[in-house]
């Protein structure tokens, strides 16, 4: 099954292209990468899919519902998004931070129900940040905080989770951490659509992966097929050794001086 | 956010306080009425006449400036997401004040049921002024300090000077406006009270509702977007109430600074940033501070009153310098 279909999406700024006829299909339980260089037009991608801006031109369909079509609420309880900056001023509670994350399921005022308690549990399990529940959202690390952030969007019991970069700033060991967890959420049957810069990462956790270059599709498919020598010089100019005798395909730069 | 007990604990000793304050605001004047005397019923006609005709309705409006002022102080902070903001330094009071100024300068004073056309005229001004000052300061998506203070100082004099310049062609009220602009209650009368009670009511009821979407609109408006608040929306009824409180205030007391900045300010160090709680605590302490500010300036050059305005500035301006210097301002 289909979760999000995209068909021929456009979107300029100040009248240069950014997105370009983009065609892609994501199903369910899929753990979808979108790689590029910078500027190649990622991160307005998952904009577009947030529906945060609006394509000049064609079609996303989410759960064969094109995403204008939804109201407000309806769309944060099957889209949960996080995106890269994540800077909070004030001193609420982790606790309270997740808890937010209901919001689409709770009229003004409603309290959280004991099934909304079940539901923050779980996703503190998950996200293993139990501990950090009474902690202040500014007391913690950037990788903690990025669990907590995380653990937010899992409350939304959204199908489809959209992620901006998710391990960008953090140390190897969290970015392993999450990456395992976002493999065990698609095999429970979540479809994430994740922007990556680091392509071994996309190698080794996505199901497929979107190569993006100057707003236009290069190439889609299976890390086997995306990350080759010729796409990567194509796409980034610069010469690489891919080395295919792991599972997935892995990117080791070429120095000069060698 | 679930209320815990420790928060419903200071809000009933903030409330222990607001009536304690009342009541000893009620004593204290010119003519001292002993609270004994009071609560036993031995008061003459006079002493009634002063408690009643002059000292409590006098005493309930500064409660409701208080309590306005301190709340649309909250409102402004969570939109603009900066404990700077406050309807005195992002320059609402000013526009109120032009608007009554304009209104009372033109002779376009009018009644109905009670209510004057200087309160549509302060709101008018007041609302403008803020959608004004929020569009002027916003770079890139968010209010930076800097901006923030340094639109709502530029349009905060611009109007100022309009005012002023009203003032000048009008010589005839000078001294009375000037009064006024300073911030005083000693106008009020049960006609203010009876005024200004069902639009702060109505204020505070709007931000009240929509305190679940202030706490998220905290984390940021994209966010706020992707947890399903209509931002657009709830921010434009937050600024439309947030203005109405304020200049509901200026309407009947003029210009009373730092109040909304100060209240909230403290009460977020003790109570944290949910809205829930720190929205009535915070228009609890308002009432307070502004029932206490101002039997000061009534009392303490008797029978010379002083603009409670003066005196809140002069507590509030160093507490504004002390945020900057610490700058890494916590919410």
């Amino acid at each position: 099954m289909n979760i999000l279909e995209v068909k021929n999406l456009s979107f300029s700024y100040n009248k240069a292209k950014i997105i370009d006829d983009v065609n892609f299909k994501v199903s369910k339980g899929e753990l979808f990468g979108i790689i590029g260089p910078n500027g190649s037009g990622k991160s307005t991608l998952l904009k577009l899919l947030s529906n945060i801006i609006k394509g000049e031109d064609g079609d996303i369909f989410l759960l064969r519902k094109e995403l204008s079509q939804y109201r407000r609420k309806d769309l944060a309880r099957v889209l949960a998004v996080l995106p890269q900056s994540t800077e909070i001023g004030f001193e609420f509670s982790v606790k309270e931070i997740v808890e937010m994350g209901r919001h689409p399921y709770l009229e003004n005022w409603q309290g959280i129900s004991q099934a909304d308690k079940k539901v923050i549990d779980k996703a503190l399990k998950l996200t293993n940040t139990i501990s950090l529940a009474d902690k202040l959202i500014n007391s913690i690390s950037g990788g903690e905080r990025q669990r907590v952030l995380l653990a937010r969007a899992l409350v939304q019991e959204a199908e489809l989770l959209l992620l901006d970069e998710p391990t960008s700033a953090l140390d190897i060991n969290y970015q392993l951490e999450i990456f395992e967890l976002l493999s065990r959420l698609t095999r429970e049957g979540t479809t994430i659509v994740v922007v990556l810069h680091d392509l071994n990462l996309a190698s080794q956790y996505c199901d497929r992966l979107l190569l993006l270059n100057q707003g236009k599709v290069n190439t889609i498919g299976i890390p086997d097929e995306v990350i080759t020598l010729n796409n990567i010089k194509d796409v980034y100019g610069c010469d690489v050794e891919v080395d295919n005798s792991g599972r997935r395909p892995y990117v080791k730069l070429v120095t000069s001086n060698e | 956010m679930e209320i815990k007990v420790k928060e419903i604990s200071i809000i009933i000793i903030l409330f222990i306080l607001l009536i304690l304050s009342i009541i000893v605001a009620l004593s204290l004047g010119t003519v001292k009425i002993p609270i004994i005397t009071g609560i036993k019923g031995g008061l003459t006609t006079i002493e009634q006449t002063i408690i009643y005709k002059i000292r409590l309705p006098r005493i309930l409006l500064a409660a409701l400036v208080g309590m306005a002022l301190s709340t649309s102080g909250v409102v402004f902070q969570g939109i603009f997401k900066n404990v700077m903001a406050d309807p005195y330094i992002i320059g609402v009071s000013s526009g109120a004040s032009l608007g009554v100024s304009l209104a009372i300068n033109f002779g376009l004073i009018y009644y109905w049921r009670g209510i004057s056309s200087l309160a549509l005229f302060a709101f008018l001004g007041g609302i403008i002024t803020s959608f004004l000052v929020y569009s002027l300061a916003k770079t890139k998506g968010r209010i930076p300090t800097s901006t923030l203070l340094l639109s709502g100082i530029a349009v905060s004099f611009f109007l100022s000077s309009l005012v002023s310049l009203v003032m000048i062609l009008d010589s005839g009220n000078l001294q009375k406006v000037f009064y006024w602009l300073m911030g005083s209650l000693a106008n009020g009368s049960w006609q203010e009270v009876k005024m200004i009670l069902p639009a702060i009511i109505l204020g505070f009821l709007i931000v009240y509702f929509l305190a679940d979407n202030l706490n998220i609109l905290l984390l940021g408006e994209e966010t706020a977007y992707y947890l399903g608040v209509e931002v657009e929306r709830i921010k434009l009824l937050l600024l439309v109430a947030g203005s109405l409180l304020a200049s509901m205030a200026v309407a009947v007391s003029g210009i009373i600074g730092f109040v909304g900045l100060v209240v909230p300010h403290v009460l977020r160090l003790i109570l944290g940033p949910n809205h829930r709680i720190l929205l009535p605590a915070s228009a609890l302490g308002g009432a307070i501070l502004l029932i206490v500010t101002d039997t000061i300036a009534r009392t303490i050059l008797a029978p010379t009153e002083l603009p409670v305005g003066i005196i809140t500035a002069l507590c509030g301006a160093p507490f504004f310098i002390y945020l900057l210097q610490k700058r890494k301002v916590k919410f």
